[in-house]
C-alpha cells in the first residue's frame, strides 16, 4: 500500500498475546494488498480488469470490496466510481512501490467504462467487465485492511491504528480519555487545523497535498474527466467503520463542499470538508468531538 | 525559445478541459449532478460492517484467491514488510503537566521519508522546550515547527495522531512520545 502502518495498544495485555495479535493485525495489510493491487499485474483484481466479457470467479474478499464499491459508486451518483484505474495509469500512478515497475494496461475499447459495467453475480461470485475497464480499489482497501486488523485486536482493549494518516481509534488513550486526533491543515503540513477526541472510531483524510502527479495535480481523480479534482484541498470523514470512512472522504472530496456534506449527513457520518480558499463546511453533529 | 504550434494546441486543450472542469464545478448546485438521495436499505454503514464481519469470520486462509494461486496458509510470522516498519508501541501514560523529571531527554521518531531527533528540556517539571535537534527527513523539518510549539504550551503531545498527517509530522510525535516516557 506503499504507506507506514503503526499500531499502538494500551495499555498492553499479556506481552505474548499481544504480539500475536499485533502481528496478525498486520498480516491483514499484507493479505489485503496481495489480492487487491493494481500494479501487480498477477494480483486477483488484475486478473479482472484484464478480462472482458468473461464472469471471473474471485475470492470472497475481492468480491466484497467490489460490491462495496459499486454500492458507493451508486449512492453517491456516479461521482465515486472503482472503473478511474485506466484514468490513473495515464496520470502516471502506474509504478509497483516495491519493484519500481511501470504497468501499463492497453484497453481494446475507448468507450469508457463505468461502474454499470461492473457485473456481480453473488450466486457464483463471479465478476464481469462488460467494457474493458481497470478497477481501482485504492479509496477502499486501506480502510478495509484497518478494520480487519481492528477486529483481531478487539480482545487488547484500547489501541489505535494509523496507515498513512487514516485512523482507527478504539476505546481510550489513557485514564478514561479519548484519543486526541487532529486533522492535518491542508497548507500547513504539521499543523492541526482541528483536534478531535475519538473513541470507537475512524477518521480518514483525503487531501490535494498526497501523491502529487509532478504536473500540479494530485492523484484524486474525477471519473467524469479523468482530471484531477478541484476546489476541495481535503475532505475528513468520522465514521464506525474505516473502510466507510475511507470511502466517504474520497468521495466527498470529488463533490462540490455542499454536495459533500449532504452525503455525509445522508450516511449517518461526521466530517469536515476544507476548500480550496480554505473555508470549512462542517457536519452538523462534528462538534461533539471538539474537546 | 517559441514553442511549436503542436505544443501550444496541445497546451490549449488541456487548458480548455481544466476550465471545462472547474466551470463545471463551479456551476449552482442545482444544475449539477447529486448524489443519489435513495438509500441502501442498510445503507453504507451496514454494507461496510457485514464485508468486514463476513471476511473476519471466513479468516485468512479462505479469503485467498479463488483459483489458490495465492498460497497463504497461515499468517506470516514476521509483521508484513509491505505495510511498512511495524511497531508494538509500549504505554507511556500522560503524566499531567508540572509532574516531568527534570532534565533533557533524547528521542528518535522515523519514518518512511527519515528520521527526527527531538530534544525535550524539562525545567521546574515544565517542559520548556522540545525541539528539532537532528533532522534526517527528506523534507526540512521546519515543517513541524507548529507542532514544537504546542508540546509546550499543552505540555505534553499535542495530538496523539494526524490524519492526513505527513511523514515528518509522524517522525517528530513519535520522538516526542519517546523522550516524554524518559521524563515521566
Amino acid at each position: 500500500m506503499d504507506t507506514l502502518v503503526t499500531i499502538e495498544v494500551r495499555p498492553p495485555a499479556a506481552e505474548t498475546e499481544c504480539a500475536a495479535r499485533v502481528t496478525k493485525a498486520f498480516g491483514w495489510f499484507a493479505h489485503v494488498e496481495r489480492l487487491c493491487s493494481r500494479f501487480d499485474p498477477d494480483s486477483e483484481l488484475s486478473r479482472i480488469s484484464a478480462t472482458c466479457g468473461t464472469p471471473v470467479r474471485v475470492s470472497p474478499m475481492l468480491f466484497e470490496l467490489i460490491s462495496f464499491a459499486c454500492a458507493v459508486a451508486q449512492e453517491t451518483g456516479d461521482t465515486f466510481d472503482p472503473t478511474v484505474g485506466h484514468a490513473m495509469e495515464k496520470r502516471g500512478f502506474d509504478r509497483n512501490f516495491r519493484t519500481g515497475e511501470r504497468v501499463s494496461s492497453e484497453l481494446c475499447s475507448q468507450s469508457r467504462a463505468d461502474h454499470r459495467d461492473v457485473v456481480l453475480d453473488p450466486a457464483v461470485r463471479s465478476v464481469t467487465l462488460t467494457r474493458p475497464a481497470v478497477l481501482d480499489l485504492g479509496a477502499i482497501a486501506k480502510g478495509f485492511a484497518i478494520d480487519l486488523a481492528s477486529r483481531e485486536l478487539e480482545p487488547l482493549g484500547d489501541f489505535a491504528i494509523n496507515a498513512g494518516g487514516d485512523i482507527l481509534a478504539r476505546g481510550n488513550h489513557s485514564r478514561g480519555a479519548p484519543w486526541r486526533i487532529g486533522i492535518r491543515n491542508p497548507r500547513e503540513p504539521s499543523d492541526a487545523i482541528e483536534t478531535l477526541l475519538i473513541s470507537d472510531a475512524a477518521v480518514c483524510t483525503s487531501g490535494d497535498y498526497e501523491r502529487p502527479d509532478g504536473n500540479g495535480g494530485h492523484h484524486l481523480l474525477d471519473p467524469q474527466t479523468g482530471e484531477p479534482a478541484v476546489g476541495i484541498a481535503s475532505a475528513t470523514v468520522i465514521a464506525p467503520s474505516a473502510l466507510l470512512a475511507d470511502a466517504l472522504s474520497t468521495a466527498a472530496f470529488l463533490m462540490h463542499p455542499k454536495s459533500g456534506i449532504e452525503l455525509l449527513e445522508c450516511q449517518n457520518v461526521e466530517g469536515l470538508i476544507i476548500s480550496a480558499d480554505l473555508q470549512k463546511h462542517e457536519t452538523k453533529g462534528l462538534s461533539k468531538y471538539r474537546p | 525559445m517559441p514553442k511549436s504550434p503542436a505544443k501550444r494546441a496541445k497546451e490549449a486543450a488541456r487548458l480548455k478541459a481544466k476550465l471545462a472542469a472547474n466551470e463545471a464545478r463551479s456551476q449552482p448546485e442545482t444544475t449539477r449532478p447529486k448524489h443519489k438521495r435513495r438509500r441502501l436499505t442498510d445503507g453504507l454503514l451496514g454494507m461496510s460492517s457485514a464485508a468486514v464481519l463476513t471476511i473476519y469470520a471466513l479468516g485468512y486462509a479462505k479469503t485467498q484467491n479463488a483459483n489458490g494461486e495465492t498460497a497463504v496458509a497461515s499468517l506470516p510470522s514476521e509483521p508484513a514488510p509491505t505495510a511498512g516498519a511495524g511497531q508494538i508501541t509500549h504505554p507511556t501514560p500522560t503524566p499531567a503537566p508540572g509532574s516531568y523529571r527534570d532534565g533533557t531527554y533524547v528521542a528518535v521518531g522515523s519514518s518512511r521519508h527519515g528520521d527526527i531527533e527531538a530534544t525535550v528540556v524539562v525545567q521546574n517539571g515544565h517542559i520548556a522546550s522540545a525541539k528539532v535537534t537532528n533532522c534526517g527527513t527528506r523534507y526540512p523539518c521546519s515543517d513541524v515547527d507548529p507542532l514544537v510549539d504546542e508540546v509546550v504550551t499543552r505540555q505534553g503531545e499535542p495530538v496523539h495522531y494526524m490524519s492526513g498527517a505527513t511523514d515528518s509530522s509522524r517522525a517528530y510525535l513519535g520522538a516526542i512520545r519517546q523522550a516524554l516516557a524518559q521524563a515521566k
